[in-house]
């Protein structure tokens, strides 16, 4: 099981709004793990969004691109990187879209897991296990 | 051949547009994950089996990816304008 909160972000702008975060950890092929918070994005298909800084940090593998349709109904590519994630007691390899911002699990990590999100300043984000 | 990363899109959206019909007709709604340094592609149910199985064969590829019959592999923020869109 995954534990995270639920953040109220954007107190410093003139916009506040609640994001659910929980820290995992990735490595690239050294195999050396970082912890690295992320923002739980259900509207997001593919497994995981990284920085261009952080892609290059991690050295990992440059597997292509790939096109995503956006909410704005726009078509953009984005750089495709492969990474190892520990999940749920697990190391799996998944794909990297390199974006800007910050870093956001989709609902191709997700699948097969429970999430729940209590939607408040505080409230826990628990990821898990579907259960058998 | 050694592609630039500018050159990936184009000549992916050429090799898929070659592959489209006969892969309309028989592998609707899969990914398909082409290398487009050598033209050869592997087709899976998800982006991340294509790709790696794709990989274990030509660890120096590099791929453009289709989901069959859909305009994009992946949606950032679910669109949801006309078929196929989200």
């Amino acid at each position: 099981m995954l534990q995270g909160q639920v953040i109220l972000a954007g107190q410093d702008g003139p916009l506040e709004f609640l994001s659910p975060r929980v820290t995992i950890a990735i490595a690239g092929g050294a195999r050396i793990f970082r912890p690295l918070e992320a923002v739980v994005d259900t509207a997001f298909t593919g497994w995981l969004t990284l920085p261009p800084a952080l892609v290059q940090e991690l050295g990992l593998t440059h597997y292509g691109q790939r096109e995503a349709l956006l909410a704005s109904n726009a078509v953009s590519e984005f750089e495709i990187y492969g990474v190892l994630v520990s999940w749920l007691g697990a190391v799996r390899p998944v794909l990297v879209h390199q974006s800007e911002g910050r870093p956001l699990i989709g609902m191709a990590l997700l699948s097969d897991c429970r999430l729940t999100v209590d939607a408040w300043a505080g409230g826990p984000v628990v990821i898990a296990e579907r259960p058998r | 051949m050694a592609v630039a990363k500018a050159d990936i899109a184009p000549l992916g959206k050429g090799m898929y547009a070659q592959l489209r019909p006969q892969l309309e007709a028989e592998h609707w709604g899969k990914m398909v994950v082409i290398d487009v340094t050598s033209g050869d592609y592997e087709i899976a149910d998800d982006d991340l089996t294509a790709t790696l199985r794709l990989f274990e064969r030509r660890p120096a590829a590099l791929t453009w990816g289709e989901r069959v019959g859909c305009r994009a592999p992946y949606f950032m923020g679910m669109c949801q304008i006309g078929p196929g869109g989200g």
